[in-house]
């Protein structure tokens, strides 16, 4: 077995597998699943071409997208799916508590449909963005192989390394059905939370060393805050896998922690915003 | 009118709040960074020499297959560089550093310019993502220039 490929394919299906499988899991409690799920396959489907698009840019076959406009692609991926990661978490927050009079309500409806776009968009950047590099990887090993056993190999590889990250799938659902809604919602609430501030870091670290590299900013910026490399470094397995998933840094810089605030300052001030306008859609009519 | 009973709030205030406190307290318990000791005796690494890669110093790195060429690159603290990286393996190669902010995916034979900015003094790990047997390493120390 090539130990390569599975390592890679498992770690880089995680971060897309973990959004999906949220979404799946939520979306199997709305009497509409059947619709959302056809959305979220639409999603990967759509990823799934996009990936191979990407793929074709890093191998340099097509330069469609050249240089300084694949960094403000990659940019605009990290950002976008960042902000739908929110919105995704506070469409649950405003559905999830009072599904059954929602879904009765037609007014809903229209909310509804532009949030399908959502999820299948948030499904396709989650799937395009890391499976372009499993694409890329996948072909130059390919390349590589001369013999039928080594294309078995390779294949068997590659599905083990998937199953191996379906088992974050498959523990969701699960999840989702035998712990109780409230804690099910309530732990991938943060889940998806950290991730969307781990790719909103991500995102504004491509913004400090690709747009504003030509520049010198003032010396604090660059200032290391802690080092917890010794305890945990970000460059051992499990430290960059919680580096993608929860945004975690053994070396931050000022700029790192200054973004995170704002990410946190962000989200806190949308859930207060959606807080007052429900209470007040709420009670109106009654007054 | 009907209020929300107040605990509710504090509840919703928790999530962002508790993120907060935990990369506070992170801070408290792991202390500001501490410049490691390094031996007084390591020599800068040289930069490339080359008028087209001259500002910033650049330096090269190349990736073979997982291999690290060179493993181990001394910089000057707080200045900032780039660094010209090579993919020359058979395989696709990823750049990637956490701790330098950097992730670059490079099919065979592909190369890419990637800027640091300024490190305070310190090491910083550097590695193939897609080969992680061997780890790379930056070294920030004063009395460059």
């Amino acid at each position: 077995m090539l130990g390569q490929v599975i390592f890679v394919v498992a770690r880089e299906s995680i971060e897309a597998l973990l959004i999906i499988g949220i979404l799946y899991a939520w979306l199997g409690r709305r009497p509409d699943a059947a619709t959302g799920r056809r959305w979220i396959l639409g999603g990967v489907l759509a990823g799934l071409g996009l990936a191979t698009l990407l793929a074709l840019t890093l191998m340099g076959v097509t330069t469609f997208l050249g240089g300084a406009a694949r960094t403000w692609f990659e940019i605009g991926m990290l950002a976008v799916a960042a902000a739908l990661i929110v919105q995704m978490v506070m469409w649950m927050r405003s559905h999830g508590r009072t599904l059954r009079r929602d879904m009765e309500n037609d007014l809903s409806g229209h909310a509804d449909a532009a949030n399908w776009w959502g999820v299948f968009l948030l499904t396709a950047i989650a799937v395009g963005r890391e499976g372009a590099e499993t694409v890329m990887f996948l072909y130059g090993t390919f390349l590589q192989l001369d013999s039928l056993g080594s294309y078995l190999n390779f294949v068997v590889s590659g599905l083990v390394g998937f199953a191996l990250a379906m088992v974050l799938f498959v523990a969701l659902q699960m999840g989702s059905r035998f712990i109780s809604w409230k804690w099910f919602f309530r732990v991938t609430e943060v889940m998806l939370l950290l991730l969307a501030g781990s790719l909103f870091l991500t995102a504004t670290d491509k913004v400090l060393n690709k747009v504003l590299s030509a520049w010198n900013l003032p010396g604090w910026i660059y200032a290391t805050v802690w080092d917890s490399s010794a305890f945990l470094s970000d460059s051992s397995g499990l430290g960059s896998l919680m580096a993608a998933l929860f945004g975690y840094r053994s070396q931050p810089i000022v700029w790192n922690l200054l973004m995170y605030v704002l990410f946190w300052g962000v989200v806190w001030a949308l859930f207060r915003w959606q807080k007052h306008s429900q209470i007040r859609r709420v009670h109106l009519p009654g007054v | 009118m009907i209020r929300r009973p107040r605990s509710k709030v504090v509840c919703h205030l928790s999530l962002p709040a508790a993120a907060v406190a935990l990369v506070l307290g992170l801070l408290l318990v792991l202390g500001p960074a501490g410049a490691p000791a390094l031996a007084q005796d390591t020599a800068f690494t040289a930069a490339m020499d080359d008028p087209a890669y001259a500002d910033p110093p650049t330096y090269l790195l190349e990736l073979n297959d997982g291999e690290l060429l060179p493993p181990e690159i001394v910089v000057p603290a707080r200045t900032r560089f780039r660094m010209l990286v090579r993919n020359i393996g058979t395989k696709p190669a990823e750049f990637e550093s956490n701790q330098l902010r950097q992730e670059e995916v490079l099919f065979m034979g592909a190369e890419a310019e990637v800027t640091i900015t300024p490190l305070d003094p310190g090491t910083y790990d550097y590695f193939d993502e897609f080969d992680m047997r061997v780890m790379g390493r930056i070294v920030a120390r004063e009395g460059g220039n």
